[in-house]
């Protein structure tokens, strides 16, 4: 059976738009396999085509050489199974917390009492129901960012993409959030990619974390983290396990970073 | 001997604890605010002090104009530098002042104007109790407002399907660009001997006049906002699968209204003054007419008065958009105005 995300010799070359602007190899030769159900993180240093790779697999921009696949089959746009979160949780002002969860369900055209008992079920789980009515202005940054989540999840995505989700939030915020989310996530068990910036975030989610080097971007390590599921973060953060494993990924980044 | 070397610690985090208060309740919290009543709430929103201050600037207009100070002007003999001289003849009383020369480079900003050429409020205001029985007023007022609305309305719509569709083709913006641009560039108000000679003097002629200009006032901001709206929503959507149709519904539009309502607004004030424009230069009816004949006759009071008449007509306009811009952009007046609750 093929991987549910495949990246075969993948290398992406940004022209430039003048004929005097350098091409810029923003990723090079990246051969990943992830098979369904794995929550795979990406560390790397800033500008090392993490977020190219998310775009690519979203289907937003195609690879100058090499293949990206899912499940055997070429990308060639955007497909509505696929959940994309951004840093910036992205969500139209004028519409409210509710409303914004509907977005991708509106999409598909989910009749109206289905699609608020969707929201509504997702905005319980990450503990906004009483601010469904609310405007993303009136909202904390945290609370802004679990509306997106939920609003990624509302259209149960087979794969999630998740780009410096929580790179916003303060460091407590971030380790609710995250928390809730491992938990949605541990729920139904699909397939993540998940770029950070922050390697304790990485270790503390993933299956699995992906180092990548300085432009352009390679894969450096590839590590399987061996902790057991389900995890509860706040303690974990000072099992020895954990602490090793970070170490030892870190020798590895620090490299690429410094 | 050993359990109490292990609770005595205990002891001590859980007097830690018993010092710390409960936290207040609800009641405890409503009563260290005490609640105002609905009225001390109205009272401090009619926000008093402002209102005094407006009706005493009225107040000091309507004075200004009813002793006619404001035509009296600022005048002085002297013709250099400081002399004593009685200036102001204002509220029945002369004064005498030191003053200089009331003249800025050669041009007197606020001059003397003749009797013949003055109007009281008590003139203005006999206008407006005499058009009550005049029929033919109320037919030059509907013609006006006619005009003004047909102007807006399909000046708008022209302006805001255009802006539109510039603002989403980028080959279609690059292609009339420069047209549109250089066509913005003229005065418009230039094309109406030309547009009375195609149109004729009738009521056609001012709408004409009204849709050229109003439709650049919606078309440039709303080509402007389409281009602007947030590339992370627009990302967002596309990459939930959102087709090209729910791209624009769901995206664009919402994304421009703000930008798209301001410039209504706009447009609502000058659609009325491209209208009476036309009317002034030449019409049949109108209140345009009615003011340039009144003019005419020197019956400054009649002018002064159709001048609010057609402020009060720009005003409702304006107030009918207002209302529907609050309706419709409720999440931006929380926004501004909103609390940011923080959990």
């Amino acid at each position: 059976m093929s991987p549910a995300v495949e990246l075969k010799d993948v290398t992406l070359i940004f022209g430039g738009d003048h004929p005097k602007d350098e091409p810029v190899l923003a990723v090079q030769d990246i051969d990943l396999a992830i098979p369904a159900g794995q929550f795979v993180a990406v560390v790397g240093p800033s500008g090392c085509g993490k977020t190219t790779i998310l775009n690519m697999l979203a289907g937003i921009i195609g690879p100058t050489r090499g293949s990206v696949m899912r499940h055997g089959e070429a990308i060639d746009g955007p497909s509505d199974d696929i959940g994309y979160m951004l840093a910036r949780s992205g969500l139209s002002p004028w519409r409210t917390a509710r409303r914004n969860v509907e977005l991708g369900l509106e999409f598909r055209g989910v009749p109206r009492g289905e699609r608020r008992e969707r929201a509504m079920e997702l905005l319980a789980k990450l503990r906004l129901e009483g601010f469904a009515d609310s405007f993303p202005s009136q909202l904390s940054q945290g609370m802004r960012q679990r509306v997106a989540i939920a609003r990624t999840l509302a259209i149960d995505p087979d794969l999630w993409l998740m780009d410096e989700p929580f790179g916003a939030l303060d460091a407590q915020t971030r380790l609710t959030v995250q928390a809730e989310f491992l938990e949605l996530w541990y729920e139904t068990h699909k397939t993540v990619i998940f770029v950070t910036h922050d390697l304790e975030e990485a270790v503390l989610l993933a299956d699995r974390v992906v180092v990548m080097t300085a432009r352009p971007g390679r894969i450096k390590s590839d590590t399987i983290v061996d902790l057991a599921r389900p995890r509860v973060i706040d303690e974990l953060r000072f099992d020895p396990v954990f602490r090793e494993t970070e170490h030892k990924i870190w020798e590895e980044l620090r490299g690429e970073i410094v | 001997m050993r359990s109490s070397d292990v609770d005595e610690p205990r002891e001590a985090d859980m007097a830690d604890q018993a010092r710390l208060a409960d936290a207040l309740s609800q009641e405890e919290v409503e009563a260290l605010i005490p609640h105002e009543s609905i009225w001390a709430y109205r009272l401090r929103r009619l926000d008093i002090p402002v209102q005094l201050l407006r009706i005493g600037i009225l107040f000091a207009i309507w004075a200004l104009w009813h002793y006619d100070v404001v035509w009296d002007g600022l005048t002085s003999i002297s013709f250099f530098g400081w002399d004593r001289v009685e200036v102001f003849g204002w509220f029945g009383w002369s004064m005498t002042w030191f003053s200089w020369d009331a003249s800025f480079f050669g041009i007197q900003p606020l001059p003397y104007v003749q009797e013949t050429f003055r109007a009281s409020p008590g003139e203005t205001w006999e206008y407006f109790t005499q058009i009550y029985h005049e029929k033919l007023f109320w037919k030059d007022l509907w013609v006006t407002v006619k005009e003004a609305l047909f102007g807006f309305a399909i000046g708008s719509i022209l302006g805001l399907l255009v802006g539109i569709v510039l603002g989403r083709f980028r080959q279609a913006a690059k292609t009339l660009g420069p047209f549109i641009v250089i066509i913005n560039a003229m005065p418009k108000i230039a094309f109406l001997p030309l547009i009375l000679i195609v149109y004729g003097v009738g009521e056609t002629s001012k709408v004409v006049l009204a849709v050229i200009i109003v439709f650049f006032i919606v078309q440039v901001p709303t080509q402007a906002a389409v281009a602007l709206v947030d590339p992370d929503l627009d990302l967002v959507a596309r990459t939930m699968g959102a087709s090209q149709r729910q791209l624009f519904t769901k995206v664009t539009l919402p994304g421009i209204t703000p930008a798209v309502f301001g410039a209504l607004r706009l447009a609502a004030v000058i659609s009325v003054l491209a209208v009476v424009f036309g009317e002034i230069f030449s019409a049949r009816r109108g209140l345009g007419q009615r003011l340039i004949t009144a003019a005419n006759q020197l019956s400054y009071g009649d002018t002064f008065a159709i001048v609010f008449i057609l402020a009060l007509i720009a005003l409702i306009m304006n107030g009918i958009i207002g209302f529907s811009e609050r309706k419709a952009l409720r999440w931006q007046a929380t926004q501004q105005g909103g609390q940011v609750i923080s959990l």
